[in-house]
């Protein structure tokens, strides 16, 4: 196959797969981190299971420790020691990809699923040259020589808008701006055409410009994609995303389309999110904080984890609310808002 | 950063409780404890005459009890002189002119540092330029000049390692000062016209402690070494001083006969020098506990 | 670099337009260079004068100059003689004058001890000297690099605690030390290696080791520490997304960050093993530069104590400039710094 066909389809997934189709299946996921002097261990994951299908944009959003990236680096099987994945599966298309043996892992991560990590001032190598991290990355997934190698990165950070693309292979990242760097690592991120990709925070480094022309980059080139997005931002996610689950204390707490989120947030927690997301409208309250802090790993959490920082919380909010679907909507709420209460 | 692994709040350069925190300094603390206790309780229980030799039990090995009944934990040397008690007795030397030298090292180190990261200009060229150019230079090679013109015994000795050896550590608090110094506490303070030196020893100087008390500690031991080495050239302390390169000196021509006249002092000097490592190394552990704890 | 003004590629939407800020002018590797030499350069004259300084002033505040030039032997006459000679019957100011300008000119006299040219004494003996202390550099960084990258990799392993602490304690341990327990080991008690002198292949080894052995401990935690901070960084969880295994990690993305963090201690070790050199060759009888030193520092003969001073003072600035340009080529960051 040629070249020049190939990059077109920059981010569309290898496979001809039919929209709507299940890509992803994630089950009960439980992430864990040993306490320090304590018998039980931190879940900064803890029970989340999610869907995602062939074409769409979800979205995790949540403040940070919400577990939203402890979600995305189990999904390449990366979460940094001593954390583990103690339960649950990971399915991509059909195939389990949590218990691989870490040679076969490899060959999914950048190559099934594509990632794109927060920083680009650090998440490049500064020694080593833009090309070579890409070609390296080509050449360990593609069963191509060098010199295709080359081409296809040049391609790559073409087709992420980077201006004279044959020079910039031989740049250095510290010679790259921050928005030409987080361009790169999405052409890293896409550059061996993975199925599935993730953005984590992928915007939130950036200059207020670079961040727009950033998301502008997203829906141009990856309105398509199968993509998760992370983010604590509800106006980036609102911007991307088809769907939405909001995470807090390692749990999916809501899940719904954009629109049912947006429009009617359900989950107190949700609704204070959205009240803390500063709108040019002058009809609108003033931004709310919501008060307190999330739980931190030194915390034991018994029943709902937000009902200490919630304003609707009573008795029964000591126990712990399942994540079931109430009037349409995935919620995990005792005491769920609706559109005429907030 | 991942609250998963919260630090534990930092231990402060004290003894709170048992132990300072870290596993190093305890242990370096211990042993030269031992070392310092040896050091001062010669002047207790080492009569000058137990430095003596005695021809008839030369170059014996250790547990050796000679004809008179003294008993030789760690055998003799080639003059029947007991290597334990001239151990003992060269830790004035060793760790005596070392130490002088490293005080010196610390305080001309700070100064020259401190002044490079001051003044801007001629003075801050000409002080890089001095320190890069004198610690390129080998210090043994310097030491062994100087020496060689300026004469043997304590204080030549230790005086002129100490004026050799600190640029290494001015050129660290350098760049340390140098940091300090563009922190807003200082710029308040040049702003309301603070006098340079109060600005330097109140506000930069704290600042700088745990560095000097990591490089103070580790140039303990290389100063050690080099007054060693120095001595086992023949060009330290005195010929007849029990110094710790003397003795090692001493050793060579006997290395096939009497193999413990080398691994007696040699003992002493691993123990002295590891020590002091261990100390450094604990200092430096802490002040990045520290420095995190800060940070979080 | 060139610009980003130049052909924007019609397929970009919202490229950033003209020079984004990173992409600033920067300085080519040659002009780098000879900033480089022109700094070492004028350390090594600085350095110099220095010494000279030193040396000479040494020389009057603490006695007679004649008298330690006569040596131990000198009476009066030779006193005179040697004065009238060495031009110290003239006022000072007109005696370091003539002293430096002999410096500029590379004349040190001749050895007070055989009459010889002190500097041509000094040639005949650099190249064992010098040779054992590249044999060392060479050997030394050839163990340390990969036993630190090792050791920082995974420092958490319980062989690797085992091993960071053997090399704990040999830092603890001093080069004439080693060099005396080998020959303890190795020529008296298994009289597998000869312990004196220079006679062939086998007599190099010994000292190689012993000088090697004075810094392989400390650039073997250095670079195991930076290897243990670089295996931290965002850019290996980048590359491990991207399916990167262990050893790329370790040696493709983790080493090279590590090597450049310790270009100083590196470029340091030319000097820290010319002063073990001179141990070594005490302690192996080696025929070389240091045993010279040593002697002429023992009788006192100025002239070649100072041609040898001097030749170590450039032969030192001449290897740390090799390592300084060696990284200038390595490092991209330095290479091509921002303007």
């Amino acid at each position: 196959m040629s070249v020049a066909t190939e990059h077109e389809h920059l981010g569309t997934g290898k496979s001809d797969a039919k929209a709507g189709e299940t890509i992803l299946d994630v089950n009960d996921l439980v992430v864990e981190f040993p306490r320090p002097g304590q018998p039980t261990n931190f879940r900064a994951v803890n029970g989340v299971s999610f869907e995602l299908r062939q074409g769409e944009t979800l979205g995790l959003v949540g403040e940070s420790g919400s577990g939203k990236s402890m979600t995305a680096l189990s999904l390449l099987g990366i979460v940094p020691a001593p954390g583990k994945i103690i339960e649950g599966s990971i399915n991509l298309r059909g195939r389990r990809i949590d218990n691989l043996p870490v040679n076969e892992l490899r060959k999914v991560r950048g190559n099934d699923i594509g990632m794109v990590f927060q920083d680009p001032m650090t998440g490049l190598n500064p020694v080593r040259s833009v090309g070579s991290q890409l070609i390296e990355s080509v050449m360990r997934h593609q069963n191509v020589g060098k010199k295709e190698a080359v081409e296809i990165a040049y391609h790559a950070l073409d087709d992420v808008g980077i201006p004279s693309p044959r020079e910039r292979l031989e740049a250095f990242p510290h010679e790259l701006s921050g928005g030409l760097r987080q361009r790169v690592m999405i052409a890293l991120a896409l550059i061996n055409h993975p199925e599935v990709i993730i953005a984590d925070e992928a915007t939130t480094a950036l200059d207020a410009t670079i961040q727009a022309q950033i998301l502008d980059l997203f829906r141009s080139r990856l309105s398509k994609a199968t993509m998760i997005l992370i983010t604590h931002d509800m106006g980036v996610a609102a911007e991307i995303c088809d769907r939405i689950q909001v995470m807090y204390a390692g749990r999916i707490v809501e899940s719904g389309t954009i629109e049912e989120v947006l429009t009617s947030p359900r989950h107190p927690y949700t609704v204070g999110l959205l009240s803390a997301v500063p709108k040019f409208d002058i009809r609108r309250p003033k931004l709310v904080p919501i008060p307190g802090q999330p739980p931190t790993a030194e915390d034991i959490v018994r029943g709902c984890p937000f009902a200490p920082r919630c304003r609707f919380a009573e008795a029964d909010c000591d126990n712990r609310p399942p994540l079931e679907i109430q009037n349409g909507r995935l919620l995990a709420c005792w005491h769920p808002r609706h559109a005429s209460e907030q | 950063m991942t609250t998963a692994t919260a630090p534990a709040p930092a231990p402060a350069f004290r003894f709170k409780k048992l132990g300072t925190g870290s596993v190093q300094l305890d242990l370096g603390l211990i042993l030269f404890a031992i070392v310092v206790i040896a050091l001062l309780g010669q002047w207790a229980f080492l009569a000058p005459s137990d430095l003596d030799g005695n021809l008839t039990s030369r170059l014996k090995p250790p547990f050796f009890t000679g004809r008179d009944g003294t008993f030789h934990i760690v055998g003799t040397d080639q003059l029947g002189r007991d290597l334990f008690f001239r151990v003992l007795g060269g830790l004035p030397w060793s760790l005596g002119i070392s130490g002088v030298a490293v005080i010196c090292v610390a305080v001309i180190g700070t100064f020259i540092g401190l002044i490079g990261a001051w003044y801007t200009g001629i003075v801050r060229t000409i002080v890089l330029l001095g320190v890069a150019a004198m610690i390129a230079m080998p210090f043994l090679v310097l030491a062994l000049v100087v020496v060689a013109v300026v004469g043997r015994g304590f204080w030549p000795l230790s005086l002129t390692m100490g004026f050799i050896a600190w640029t290494a550590v001015s050129r660290v608090i350098y760049a340390e000062a140098r940091g300090l110094l563009t922190r807003e506490y200082v710029l308040a303070a040049r702003l309301f016209g603070v006098n340079k030196w109060s600005i330097l020893i109140f506000h930069i100087l704290p600042g700088l402690r745990p560095t000097i008390l990591v490089m103070a500690a580790f140039f303990f031991a290389v100063l050690l070494i080099i007054e060693s080495a120095l001595s086992f050239l023949g060009l330290g302390a005195p010929l007849n001083a029990p110094s710790w390169g003397n003795m090692l000196s001493d050793s060579r021509q006997y290395l096939v006969n009497a193999p413990w006249m080398m691994f007696v002092p040699a003992t002493a000097i691993v123990t002295a020098v590891i020590s002091l490592n261990l100390i450094g190394d604990g200092f430096a552990e802490l002040s990045r506990k520290r420095a995190r704890a800060v940070e979080v | 670099m060139t610009d980003t003004t130049d052909q924007q590629p019609a397929a970009a939407p919202a490229a950033p337009k003209g020079g984004t800020r990173g992409d600033a002018e920067t300085i080519p590797v040659t002009q780098q260079t000879m900033q480089t030499l022109t700094k070492r350069v004028l350390e090594l004259i600085f350095l110099l004068f220095f010494i000279s300084t030193l040396l000479f002033f040494l020389l009057r505040l603490t006695g007679d100059p004649a008298a330690v030039l006569a040596g131990e032997t000198g009476d009066q006459e030779q006193l005179e003689l040697i004065r009238k000679q060495y031009g110290l019957d003239k006022p000072l100011v007109v005696q370091y004058g003539v002293f430096l300008y002999k410096m500029v000119q590379g004349d040190f006299g001749n050895s007070l001890a055989n009459a010889q040219d002190a500097l041509g004494l000094v040639m005949e003996r650099l190249p064992t000297s010098f040779t054992l202390v590249i044999i060392a550099f060479t050997a030394n960084l050839i163990i340390s690099i990969p036993l630190g990258a090792w050791l920082g990799s995974r420092p958490d392993r319980t062989g690797r605690k085992l091993a960071a602490t053997a090399v704990f304690i040999a830092q603890g341990i001093p080069g004439y030390i080693t060099g005396l327990i080998l020959i303890q080991i190795f020529a008296v008690e298994l009289r597998w290696l000869p312990s004196i002198g220079n006679q062939g292949p086998l007599s190099w080894i010994m000292p190689a080791i012993t000088l090697a052995a004075f810094q392989a401990p400390q650039v073997v935690r250095v670079i195991s520490a930076n290897v243990a901070e670089a295996m931290r960084e965002d850019y290996i969880r980048t590359a491990r997304a991207n399916g990167a295994g262990f050893n790329t990690l370790l040696w493709r993305h983790a080493l090279k960050n590590a090597m450049l963090g310790a270009t100083a201690l590196i470029g340091a070790q030319v000097s820290f093993l010319v002063g073990g050199s001179i141990i070594t060759e005490v302690i192996f009888a080696w025929p070389g530069l240091g045993r010279l030193l040593v002697t002429s520092v023992q009788t006192l003969d100025f002239p070649v104590v100072q041609a040898a001073v001097f030749m170590i003072a450039i032969f030192v600035y001449f290897a740390i400039t090799m390592t300084d340009i060696v990284f200038l080529f390595i490092d991209p960051r330095l290479r091509r710094q921002r303007a």
